[in-house]
């Protein structure tokens, strides 16, 4: 299966081919394909078989294809995104792409852990971004191939019917660990943004505990979920509102740690990150906070994927790989 | 398609993966987070123990192979 940068004029040859695809990369490359079976999302970052790279001048190619027996596209706003567990096929995965600091992107993030049949639906996918620098005026955007036109406000999905005899099964790799001397620390109420909360039982201003810590940038709060380390990633600290604000939602009903610093991430990466043998990876992507903080431009990891502003498996993730396998059960 | 056998429902082993009383730790993401929020939701009193035992099965039925290990380590022999 495909798993790497194309060209466009290769990327029109895989869609008239019919294949379904998964498609990352800049704007103005996306707007220029074809309708046919693909979703796409703006992303400029990648991890590719020959390291990590930012290019506005390929689209990274994702073919979902092997496999599927079926497939449908839907576009969700966020009045509609709850549906996507009910319109999921009953065996089989979806892939969804959200574009980042959007209603929908907020709803999915808050909610998806209550939609209906989560657990038995697996919906891998991330958070659509551009060019760091270009945050601040460039929108990000998913794409749907029905359309091929962009959509900086829907969310877009493929959902991929699987024979009966194939599982498809998420995971995911968190390079952070919890600091076992950390505080725990919970909220009062769940969002993106954060201020008064409770610190080993002590009623503190989040921002100034930070703060007076010197918490490095970069590292997440952690909470641990049945022993998956589930990330929230700090988007900005400040002292002076004290106010923290996060690229995903912290919940009030968990409870949250700081990390262990990370000297070099590249390093840690090669050490931990194991892929079994027998693990064929169907669909996989990275945060883009690993490409930053990593200084991963031509270093190979392991895996190879689109560098996300947040991942998706079943719900929110931050600074997370995530991967997607098929497997036959006899 | 024939599933890998897992233990019966009965097994009270179920039960104690929800209430905490036995901590272990699935190696599948999934379960991780499906166990988390069981756990929750029974305090919360969101669902019972019965259906959360029922969920939690139905989705180690579908999972079987990937959770086979961990239902050994759990359950023994069935």
């Amino acid at each position: 299966m495909t798993k790497k940068l194309h060209t466009v004029e290769e990327t029109v040859k895989l869609i008239e081919e019919g294949k379904l695809l998964v498609l990352s990369a800049d704007e103005h490359l996306l707007a220029q394909l074809p309708k046919g079976y693909w979703i796409a999302g703006t992303i400029p970052y990648f991890m590719t078989e020959n390291g990590g790279v930012f290019t506005k001048k390929m689209i990274f190619v994702d073919d979902i294809s092997a496999f599927a027996t079926d497939s449908k596209i839907v576009n969700y706003n966020e009045n509609t995104i709850s549906n996507i567990t009910n319109d999921a096929f009953g065996n089989g995965f979806t892939v969804l792409i959200l574009p980042a600091a959007t209603a929908v992107h907020e709803e999915f993030s808050i909610h998806s852990i209550n939609y209906p049949d989560i657990f038995f639906k697996p919906i891998v996918g991330y958070v659509a971004g551009v060019e760091v620098n270009n945050i601040t005026f460039e929108k990000p955007k998913t794409f749907s191939g029905l359309t091929s036109a962009a959509d900086n406000s829907n969310a877009i999905a493929m959902h991929v019917q699987l024979p009966e005899n194939y599982r498809a099964k998420v995971e995911i790799f968190n390079l952070d660990r919890i600091n076992p001397n950390s505080a725990h620390i919970t909220v009062p109420k769940t969002s993106f943004v954060q201020s008064e909360c409770v610190i080993d039982g002590e009623t503190k201003n989040l921002a100034h505990f930070l703060s007076e810590i010197n918490y490095p940038v970069g590292l997440p709060l952690i909470a641990n979920n049945g022993g998956a380390l589930i990330n929230r990633d700090i988007q900005s600290i400040d002292v002076e509102k004290g106010v923290v604000t996060f690229f995903a939602p912290v919940f009030e009903d968990e409870t949250y740690r700081l990390a262990m610093p990370i000297e070099n991430y590249f390093e840690e990466f090669n050490k931990r990150l194991i892929i079994k043998n027998d693990e064929l990876i169907h669909y996989s992507l990275i945060c883009v906070s690993y490409y930053l903080l990593g200084g991963l431009e031509g270093k190979k990891l392991p895996i190879t994927g689109a560098f996300t502003f947040g991942e998706i498996g079943y719900q929110i993730l931050n600074q997370t790989i995530v991967y997607l396998t098929i497997k036959e059960y006899h | 398609m024939s599933e890998i056998n897992i233990p019966p429902k009965t097994r009270p082993e179920w039960c104690g993966m929800i209430n905490g009383k036995i901590n272990y730790q699935f190696t599948n993401y999934v379960l991780q987070i499906h166990i988390h929020k069981a756990r929750k939701d029974v305090v919360s009193q969101k669902i019972t123990m019965n259906t959360a035992v029922d969920n939690l099965y139905q989705l180690c039925t579908k999972y079987s192979l990937a959770v086979i290990s961990d239902l050994k380590a759990v359950f023994g022999k069935w």
